[in-house]
């Protein structure tokens, strides 16, 4: 199992750029999810009329760095 | 005894007039707010008043706005240089520049969203009891202290600068009794509006007792 593992990478480098990406990748989604609690919390603290605008950014970002991750998945 | 002559209420007036000047609503952009209507904080007391709500100018945002901007054109230049192999001597595959490019948008696009919520979540709020200020320095630390205004000392502006002067904005200094902490509002619009109005309420709060 090794041994094809080490000749794919021989015949296809590139799929340890992969490997690579995928793990910064998921901690990435991991940033996407912090920044949306804080935004959550902050929002919690203060309450303002573009709160409700500000938590949608913060959701479509974390939306974005999981299609990024499933996006490395379908394209390399 | 009927009344000949009642005078209309000047301050009731002068008050209308500095809140339709000053803007009432905390809106996504705002950075001054005199007696905003719509904003609320968690530890707000009944019958507490917000009378300010301040961020730094917007016009301080102007350098990660132009980094974010230099991103965003930043591909139109990189990535067909990358992908021409007469240029770049490794040859990379489509899908791999392609995905490269979608990191690359989503990344500035990070690096927008968490300065912008750095430059919004960083706030002063000023009541009718006390002083908050919210310092949202990264992502995983702030700080929120607060003080009575019955315990503000001295409070004072200092403007420098073209751009500072030109678009009125400066950084206030409150200085607070005894070992607490003094606060900072810093970039802050309308200083000058600003100084007066905590000069005002400390006034009213030593009127009251």
């Amino acid at each position: 199992m090794i041994e094809s593992f080490i000749q794919s990478i021989i015949t296809n480098p590139f799929i340890l750029i992969k490997i690579a990406l995928l793990i910064l990748l998921f901690f990435y989604i991991a940033f996407g999810v912090i920044v949306y609690q804080q935004v959550l919390i902050m929002t919690k603290i203060v309450d303002t009329q573009s709160s409700a605008t500000v938590i949608l950014l913060a959701l479509f970002h974390l939306l974005g760095t999981v299609l990024i991750f499933i996006g490395a998945l379908i394209l390399l | 005894m009927p009344d000949i002559f009642i005078a209309p209420n000047k301050n009731k007036d002068t008050n209308k007039s500095l809140v339709s000047s000053l803007g009432a609503k905390a809106k996504l952009f705002s950075a001054f707010s005199f007696m905003p209507e719509d904003l609320h904080f968690n530890t707000q007391e009944p019958g507490e008043t917000v009378i300010l709500f301040i961020r730094a100018h917007f016009v301080s945002n102007f350098s990660w706005l132009f980094t974010g901007l230099l991103l965003l054109i930043t591909p139109f230049f990189l990535f067909p240089v990358i992908s021409d192999p007469t240029i770049f001597p490794i040859i990379i595959p489509p899908n791999y520049i392609l995905f490269a490019e979608l990191l690359w948008y989503m990344a500035t696009f990070s690096f927008l969203f968490v300065q912008f919520i750095l430059w919004y979540f960083t706030i002063s709020i000023v009541t009718t009891e006390r002083i908050i200020d919210i310092d949202f320095d990264n992502l995983l630390h702030k700080d929120i202290a607060e003080t009575r205004i019955t315990r503000v000392e001295d409070v004072d502006s200092q403007t420098g600068g073209f751009i500072p002067s030109l678009f009125d904005y400066g950084d206030v200094f409150v200085q607070t009794a005894g070992t607490a902490e003094n606060f900072e509002f810093l970039k802050a619009p309308h200083p000058q509006q600003i100084v007066k109005i905590i000069n005002q309420l400390v006034g009213k709060e030593e009127e009251n007792g």
